[in-house]
């Protein structure tokens, strides 16, 4: 490694430091969300410069972006008083998420949380730390999982780790996502799920980008789960992808779940977790372990098993986000949407 | 250094200079609108001119036609991301919007 890649990798770290803290430290919420988005792409970088470039489209998606989108969105929803929409209005403004700021430190439990919140991170970073001195040069499991390559069903190695020697970690991933939509199920209902007032028409040109976006988003998801068989990529990318695409067609002011049936939504959200299920057992059928898919059709399983699983990730990601903007039944007051009631005044 | 290396390094440069520009603008600049403006110009140029450097590096065509999807992707969303922020300014409050020191 030269000087300058040194330097790089230097200046990255210290960057990913001083936003993390600015992320904890910000006066308000929502710069904290912002420095958060910014450190989300910092680990992008990072994951980059360290060969990962499956962790760092994942990092990219889902740290920077869809947490990015789930903050601001929680900020705008959570900081309103909940009295009084006249007030509301004014609290959308960035500035006044304060607010919250202020009533988390004179929560007379804060402080204590606040102690144990830090305890609890240096014991973790204390674990990583030796987890990272203890690994040594030979780098794990690489050589074993390289020398199975060929009878997982796939050619890039991430992928073969992912889905099919580790497809129990995949597919719990999978049912970890399930059970939180469950959790914004049972306290948000169905209706927070699927109805909802729709947003108004964001205007022109949003709604044109949007219209344009969307098939290549759809596009670019299949592209990569279809690239995960010998490529960085994968069912999460895609999914995320596929969310993606729901939640700027929510923005965009078209009643996306209205056109599906409750059973089809239900069947979207559970597909994944379902299949992995289903397959996982049918390898038990001829004496296997469970997820031991037969060699020979390996990698059409895979592939099977990462489509339904990227489907229910899209569904996932767009009821997390559903939720949120028809929690307060006026998802209208969105940034990008608010200014064109103003000048039909 | 081919023909080829020398191209890459004078655009990749060259959008480098936009980019830096338009971070010392969007740092130095004092409302909103002329921050936007400073932004775009080191999106859309900038970018462009990297996309166009690193163009003679690629071996593809599919390469090519990747780099530019992304270059026109990028200029999309960030012309759209340009006039939602000044518009929801512009709404916010007018004055302020033009007038302001630190957001």
């Amino acid at each position: 490694m030269n000087p300058l890649e040194h330097a790089l990798d230097t200046l990255l770290c210290l960057l990913l430091l001083v936003l993390a803290w600015k992320a904890l430290r910000a006066e308000h919420l929502y710069q904290s969300a912002i420095f958060f988005i910014a450190f989300g792409l910092g680990m992008a970088l990072a994951w980059v410069r360290l060969a990962a470039p499956d962790v760092a489209l994942a990092e990219a998606a889902i740290g920077a972006g869809l947490l990015g989108v789930l903050l601001l969105d929680s900020l705008r929803v959570f900081s309103r008083p909940p009295n009084g929409s006249g007030k509301a209005r004014q609290n959308t403004d960035p500035g006044d998420a304060e607010t919250a700021t202020a009533t988390t430190s004179r929560h007379p439990g804060a402080r204590a949380t606040r102690l144990l919140a830090t305890a609890a991170a240096a014991g973790l970073a204390a674990v990583l730390v030796t987890a990272i001195v203890r690994i040594g040069d030979g780098g794990g499991l690489t050589e074993e999982a390289a020398g199975q390559l060929e009878g997982s069903g796939v050619e890039h190695p991430v992928t073969a780790v992912l889905l099919n020697f580790r497809g129990y970690d995949t597919w719990l991933e999978v049912g970890v996502l399930f059970l939180a939509m469950l959790g914004i199920y049972c306290a948000g209902g169905w209706v927070g799920l699927t109805g909802g007032r729709e947003p108004d028409s964001p205007g022109p040109l949003l709604s044109w980008l949007i219209r344009g976006l969307t098939p290549l988003l759809i596009l670019t998801a299949a592209y990569l789960l279809w690239l995960g068989k010998e490529a960085p990529g994968g069912a999460f990318q895609a999914g995320v992808l596929i969310g993606a695409a729901g939640i700027l067609l929510r923005l965009a002011g078209y009643p996306l779940t209205a056109h599906l049936s409750p059973g089809m939504v239900k069947l979207g959200l559970t597909l994944g977790f379902g299949t992995f299920l289903v397959f996982g057992i049918a390898a038990l059928i001829p004496g296997g372990a469970f997820l031991e898919y037969p060699e020979y059709w390996a990698g059409e399983i895979i592939l099977l098993v990462e489509t339904a699983a990227a489907i229910s990730i899209g569904f996932t990601v767009f009821a997390f986000f559903a939720y949120l903007s028809s929690r307060d039944g006026s998802p209208s007051e969105e940034h990008n949407s608010k200014p064109s009631t103003t000048n039909s005044d | 250094m081919n023909a080829a290396d020398a191209l890459t390094v004078i655009f990749c440069l060259a959008g480098a200079v936009f980019f830096l520009a338009g971070t010392v603008g969007l740092l130095r600049f004092p409302d909103i609108f002329s921050r936007l403006h400073a932004l775009t110009k080191a999106d859309n140029l900038g970018l462009g001119l990297i996309v166009i450097g690193l163009i003679f590096q690629s071996d593809s065509l599919a390469a090519i036609l990747k780099l530019l999807l992304i270059w026109i992707l990028a200029l999309a969303a960030g012309s759209n991301a340009c006039y939602a922020i000044g518009r929801f300014a512009l709404a916010r409050s007018p004055q302020d919007a033009v007038r302001e020191d630190d957001p």
